[in-house]
């Protein structure tokens, strides 16, 4: 059974309407535990859409998607809850820090939600902070940080939990060669450590460094290096 | 444990938006403050009124009659009259002043002086308690005997704190003797401006046999009188019977009278301050209405960025109980908070504005005071928690988009 099994799903906005989108268009995607999966795609090809299905932060509008055997459109708020906290660990690309608390208090909080005790939670997060080069900024609030170092905060926040599903929508987007360099080594390190990584990027260069790269057009899978009957386009 | 979870994150939320939550509880603070100054201030005013007419002695008949173009008086026949009411009446006396000019004792002055024309009842009828000497008798009436009584402030001026019983006085150039000293009627101890004020006028009060008029004011008429009932009850027979001895006597033709008693004034001042208190009451309810629709707006505007922070939190894990209970708990201590703070506000600004407007000692209202903070505390609850109900049901992406 695959960690991850989406079949044949479509997000479409304004169904029906001239304005209507059609985010996700007939979507089949199978992931399975400890992979490290690049998504590659033009802007609006629907990558960030296809993500958030991923992360449970979004259902389609038709499709199925089982996550781990559980068919996620069946599941309560309480169980997906459980599922964003416990399972997944997302790096959005636009960050979404809360802007009033600190670093640290960001990093805390997927921790807060799973009830882990205090002195505890505050070690995991401290050690996260340090992983992504951010000691000396943990008491700043994420408008004192420029936008790499939020883009730091925002993946720390997504390791401390050591989450078995890694989702990062443009870690790297932000960041210059070296720390984009650094961000990669850390999600290999995730991966290696037995994390299922998923990864968006614009970036060719970056999705080489992934075992198996899906290429999304227009809300399509154009190519996938891991289909056996797929052809990988150049 | 997820209670605690959620008390832990609301407080962090309150402490990391220190501005807004400042905003959110200065609506309810004003609000709570001023329902309770406007209404304690008009509380204060009626117990001041009350207290008055409590000082100026209840169950008090005042007599103004006036016979056109005769010489002829009343006034013996008047009395007579109330002796024989005795069962209803402790004392009757002429209620009427002359201007005394400078009343002097050796080289002090005692100065835009009232003399009282009074009768050996004055004292009951007035209010006032004897402190030292005698009170005028029937005698120094029937004699017209230059004798006086001074109230405390007139003894303090003519006599600086010197036993006066004995010593004479120069009232328009008359001579007249202090018999007795009456304890001052408004104490001066509080500091207290009104008082201070009533404190000059009725205890410089010099108070003489009525009937030595002839003496100091020959062309004067005394067509006003005082009449202190035992009670309630009495004051009201005594009105009736009083009110049937002149209409036997004056008619339209030939005169007027007027019977009539300070209760009616009390009730009058009852009725007055209610009314106040409901108009006021109507001001502090739209004060209350302008701060809860302030508190609403506060909570309105962050609903976008609230939105974004419930879709933040619920991507990674919170559930929608956890978040509603942590907006429930947020709002509460914020409107609790500002509620307590109203209420000390409002008390401490009655106490300061009572003493800044009116120079008296005010209480605030704590009924009142508590009815506007539990308003408030619940227009606070509601509209704090409403962005959480909300959108804490959305689908994260969507509550990430903040609509
Ligand atoms: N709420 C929405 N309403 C209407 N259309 C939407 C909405 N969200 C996304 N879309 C559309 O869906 C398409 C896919 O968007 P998506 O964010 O998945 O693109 P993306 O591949 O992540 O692009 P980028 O690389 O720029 O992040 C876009 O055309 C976008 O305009
Ligand atoms: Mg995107």
């Amino acid at each position: 059974m695959n960690l991850i099994d989406i079949k044949n799903v479509y997000k479409i906005y304004n169904e029906g309407l001239d304005s209507e989108v059609r985010a996700l268009n007939g979507v089949s995607l199978q992931i399975d535990r400890k992979e490290f999966v690049a998504i590659i795609g033009a802007s609006g090809s629907g990558k960030s859409t296809l993500m958030n299905v991923i992360g449970c932060l979004d259902i389609p509008t038709y499709g199925e998607y089982a996550l781990d055997g559980e068919e996620i459109t069946e599941l309560t708020d309480r169980e997906l809850s459980r599922i964003r906290n416990k399972e997944i660990g997302f790096i959005f690309q636009g960050f979404n820090l809360i802007e009033d608390l600190t670093a640290l208090e960001n990093v805390e909080l997927p921790l807060i939600y799973r009830g882990t005790r205090p002195s505890e939670r505050r070690g995991l997060a401290e050690r996260a902070l340090e992983k992504v080069g951010l000691a000396d900024r943990m008491q700043h609030h994420p408008k004192e940080m420029s936008g790499g170092q939020q883009q730091r905060v925002a993946i720390a926040r997504a390791l401390a939990c050591k989450p078995p599903i890694i989702l990062a929508d443009e870690p790297t987007g932000n960041l210059d060669s070296r720390t984009s360099a650094d961000v990669m080594a850390l999600l290999r390190e995730m991966h290696s450590e037995g994390s299922t990584v998923i990864l968006i990027t614009h970036d060719d260069g970056i999705a080489a460094s992934a075992e198996r790269v899906v290429r999304i057009k227009d809300g399509q899978i154009i190519a996938d290096s891991a289909s056996h009957t797929g052809e990988e386009t150049p | 444990m997820r209670l605690i979870q959620s008390f832990r994150i609301a407080f962090k939320a309150i402490l990391a938006k220190k501005g807004r939550s400042f905003l959110t509880m200065l609506g309810i603070i004003i609000g709570v403050a001023a329902v309770i100054i406007l209404v304690s201030l008009v509380q204060g005013y009626r117990d001041q009124m009350m207290d008055y007419w409590a000082k100026q002695g209840e169950n008090k008949i005042q007599i103004d009659y006036y016979l056109w173009g005769s010489s002829k008086s009343l006034d013996e026949e008047l009395y007579t009259y109330c002796q024989s009411l005795d069962e209803y009446i402790e004392g009757v006396t002429p209620s009427a002043s002359i201007w005394g000019g400078n009343i002097s004792h050796g080289t002090k002055r005692l100065q835009d002086s009232q003399v009282f024309l009074g009768s050996d009842q004055y004292s009951i009828c007035s209010g006032f308690v004897l402190a030292s000497g005698r009170d005028l008798s029937y005698v120094d009436v029937k004699n017209a005997n230059r004798v006086c009584v001074l109230g405390d402030y007139a003894k303090e001026k003519l006599f600086n704190y010197q036993d006066p019983i004995g010593k004479n006085i120069l009232i328009k150039g008359e001579r007249f003797t202090v018999i007795g000293v009456y304890k001052p009627l408004y104490g001066t101890d509080e500091g207290n401006g009104n008082d201070e004020w009533m404190h000059q006028y009725y205890d410089g009060a010099v108070v003489v046999p009525y009937t030595v008029k002839r003496i100091l004011e020959p062309s004067m008429q005394i067509n006003a009188f005082i009449v202190k009932a035992k009670d309630k009850e009495s004051t009201t027979k005594a009105i009736s019977y009083l009110g049937n001895w002149f209409s036997a006597r004056i008619s339209q033709d030939n005169g007027y009278y007027d019977v009539s008693s300070s209760n009616t004034y009390i009730d009058s001042t009852n009725e007055e301050t209610r009314m106040l208190k409901i108009v006021l009451g109507g001001i502090a309810g739209i004060a209350l209405l302008v701060g809860g629709i302030g508190i609403m707006n506060i909570m309105l505007v962050t609903v976008k960025e609230r939105t974004r922070e419930i879709g933040i939190r619920k991507s990674i894990g919170a559930e929608r109980r956890t978040i509603v209970g942590q907006f429930l708990i947020e709002s509460s201590v914020l409107s609790f908070v500002g509620g307590l703070i109203g209420i000390a506000v409002g008390a401490l600004g009655t106490v300061v504005l009572g003493k800044v407007l009116f120079n008296m000692t005010l209480y605030p209202s704590m009924g009142i005071g508590l009815g506007a903070a539990g308003v408030s505390v619940l227009i606070g609850i509601i509209f704090g928690a409403y962005p959480a109900i909300r959108a804490s049901g959305l689908q994260p992406v969507d509550a990430l988009r903040g609509e």
